[in-house]
């Protein structure tokens, strides 16, 4: 058997529970990693990107997104001081609806 | 890590939610499963990404002592790493966690409940992990 990461899918329920419906919302996900987390909700939002400074990490991701993410997914290499201060720069800047820290704090 | 904290809020429209993911930081067991049976075999050992967890706490914490953020929802799930063998899972942590620790004792622990076990084992790794909703505020 292969390792198998949380394939009782409690992370992706946590989630669901307290964030609620991801419907129409825009998020951002800083620590992305590899998607692994990503790829359960995507499919529910409007739009996600997702920040990782570990470029390795970020082919890995860039990789494995399901192909029915692709239009609703943007998954970038940087560090979150480098993409807020890219978000403020734009008229008018960017917000999220949603924000994950996802094990990056 | 109240930097980051700071730096999120100005990210989220005034009515945006965050939920933060993050590992108690108490070190996670290594579990041999056999049937019904379950034993621990020992405990990762304390590494950097332990503390950074409870620093993760701490900055929440002052986030919301200082009215950046308050906590509307919080809760605990358990996040498990499972393998065939103690073997396979230490070399997935040896890539992938660059700064696991295996105390030698809970790896020779591990092989000999996986050795002496009737049937199929596997062996995972359990963390206790915090996720929290936030509400920012605004001053």
């Amino acid at each position: 058997m292969a390792i198998q990461i949380d394939p009782e899918g409690n992370e992706i329920a946590a989630l669901l529970d307290l964030a609620g419906d991801f419907t129409g919302k825009n998020v951002l996900e800083i620590g992305s990693g590899d998607g692994r987390l990503t790829w359960r909700y995507a499919g529910r939002a409007e739009h996600v990107i997702g920040i990782e400074p570990n470029a390795d990490k970020m082919s890995l991701a860039e990789k494995n997104m399901p192909a029915s993410l692709r239009e609703r997914v943007e998954m970038r290499v940087q560090d979150l001081l480098q993409f807020a201060a890219e978000m403020e720069a734009l008229i008018p800047p960017l917000r999220f609806d949603l924000a994950i820290l996802s094990w990056s704090l | 890590m109240v930097h980051a904290l700071e730096t999120v809020h100005g990210l989220l429209k005034p009515d945006g939610r965050l939920i933060d993911i993050h590992p108690s930081g108490e070190p996670p067991p290594f579990i041999v499963r056999s049937g019904e049976r379950s034993e621990i075999a020992g405990w990762l050992e304390e590494t950097d990404d332990f503390i950074e967890y409870r620093q993760a706490e701490a900055a929440l914490t002052q986030a919301v002592s200082d009215r950046l953020f308050t906590v509307e929802r919080r809760s605990t799930f358990l996040f498990n790493l499972y393998a065939d063998t103690f073997a396979e899972l230490s070399a997935y942590l040896e890539a992938n966690w660059s700064d696991a620790v295996i105390p030698s004792d809970t790896a020779a622990h591990a092989k000999a409940l996986q050795k002496t076990a009737r049937g199929k084992t596997e062996v995972l790794l359990r963390e206790q992990v915090w996720i929290s909703r936030l509400r920012p505020e605004h001053r």
